[in-house]
């Protein structure tokens, strides 16, 4: 049987949504990276007091003043329950106290304003909260980065509002995003299209999961993708570095390591410990050094690669070449290059 | 907020450490961090000098 894709009827599929052949492809047609919360590099559990990361390309804006910090933790679906469809893992639950401005909120920075520029967009997500209901809303942000003169940001792009309850619901927001046409993209390579989630004032508790943008006017079933591909987009993003490298020694308290990413990063990243890290260099022979109240001197990075100092060890010997292994965590090293 | 860096010849690394998690930002025009010392700048402010 031959199957025709005429680019104005699409595909209808079993759970009587469509999808438009000529409008979102069938493979990558989600726009987000990370969009089934499985991505935790920078950890499962995070205290919330101003804006930042935690999730993998997730983003929490803080633009007030929270009484309290928040909290961002990494849950576990049941196995085998069948409210959210597709078996994911994971979920994230969100936390926050009373926050002073209304500015607050979940985005996604999509690398490029382009995307998907004057098209037709559709927005969706599944949510609950654990008791009672919670107004939600959503809303695209057009921003065109810095250096020259960009053009300014658009916000609010299709503000929908939600009531999220104690069930699981998939919530769904289409609207066309402006063309650019006539706009001045900024000379820093930072312009991006962003997918919010807004919140209440709280204090309150949320539930997320199954996040995907997609062109067209139907929220199409979520795109599961291997997890190894997801993760390899992530390190565009952020990255850790640490157990595996090898570090000369220079002093009795400073070693020289380098590492090469295979994958580039989106730009030259920040370099920072982990929090609390604890790194160890040896040979695992007779040589074992371990900082833990570690530093970093005169990190150097590119788009490729990072190679820098590391103090806080005592009792080393010059020119030893060591590797780093079991440190705490792992990967010790954060490099991080996000929107 | 910020601290300046010194090379291991004593001039002024292409970088800057952000005291709050003694993190390094590069001074890549594209790195987000570093627009926000950029702008951090802008309003007045002066980072700490190196450590010699």
């Amino acid at each position: 049987m031959a199957l025709l894709l005429n680019g104005t009827d699409g595909v209808t599929f079993n759970d009587g949504s469509e999808q438009w052949a000529a409008a979102s492809p069938y493979n990558f047609k989600n726009y987000l990276i990370n969009g089934n919360f499985d991505v935790w590099q920078r950890g499962t559990s995070h205290n919330i007091t101003n804006s930042q990361y935690t999730i993998d390309r997730w983003q929490l804006i803080f633009d007030g003043t929270p009484a309290g910090g928040g909290t961002v933790t990494r849950q576990t679906f049941t196995l085998g329950q069948t409210d959210v469809p597709n078996n994911p893992k994971y979920y994230l639950q969100y936390d926050f106290p009373s926050v002073g401005t209304p500015s607050n909120y979940i985005r996604q920075s999509i690398e490029g304003v382009h995307n998907l520029a004057g098209k037709v967009a559709t927005f969706s997500f599944w949510a609950k909260v654990p008791s009672g209901t919670m107004t939600i809303g959503t809303q695209f942000q057009q921003e065109f980065g810095s250096g020259g003169s960009p053009s300014s940001g658009v916000y609010g792009i299709g503000s929908t509002n939600f009531t999220v309850t104690t069930s699981w619901q998939k919530f769904t927001m289409t609207t066309t995003l402006p063309s650019i046409s006539g706009k001045t993209v900024g000379t820093n390579n930072n312009d991006k299209l962003n997918a919010a989630i807004t919140f209440p004032g709280g204090p309150g508790t949320i539930h997320l999961a199954q996040a995907q943008v997609e062109a067209g006017d139907t929220a199409t079933p979520f795109e599961v993708r291997p997890y190894d591909m997801e993760f390899q987009r992530c390190i565009r993003y952020f990255r850790t570095v640490g157990d595996g490298i090898i570090a000369r020694v220079s002093s009795a308290t400073v070693a020289y390591y380098s590492h090469h990413f295979e994958t580039p990063m989106r730009a030259t990243p920040v370099m920072s410990l982990a929090p609390s890290a604890s790194v160890r260099f040896g040979n695992f022979y007779n040589v074992d050094h371990t900082a833990t109240s570690p530093a970093l001197l005169l990190p150097r990075a590119s788009y490729n690669a990072v190679v820098g100092q590391i103090n806080g060890f005592t009792g080393m010997t010059t020119a030893d070449v060591l590797q780093s292994w079991q440190s705490s965590p792992p990967g010790w090293l954060f490099c991080d290059a996000e929107l | 907020m910020y601290k300046k860096l010194l090379e291991l010849d004593g001039s002024e690394a292409n970088g800057i450490k952000r005291i709050s998690d003694g993190g390094i930002i590069p001074f890549d025009p594209a790195n987000t961090s570093y627009q926000e010392y950029l702008e951090w700048l802008a309003e007045g402010n002066e980072p700490e000098a190196a450590d010699e």
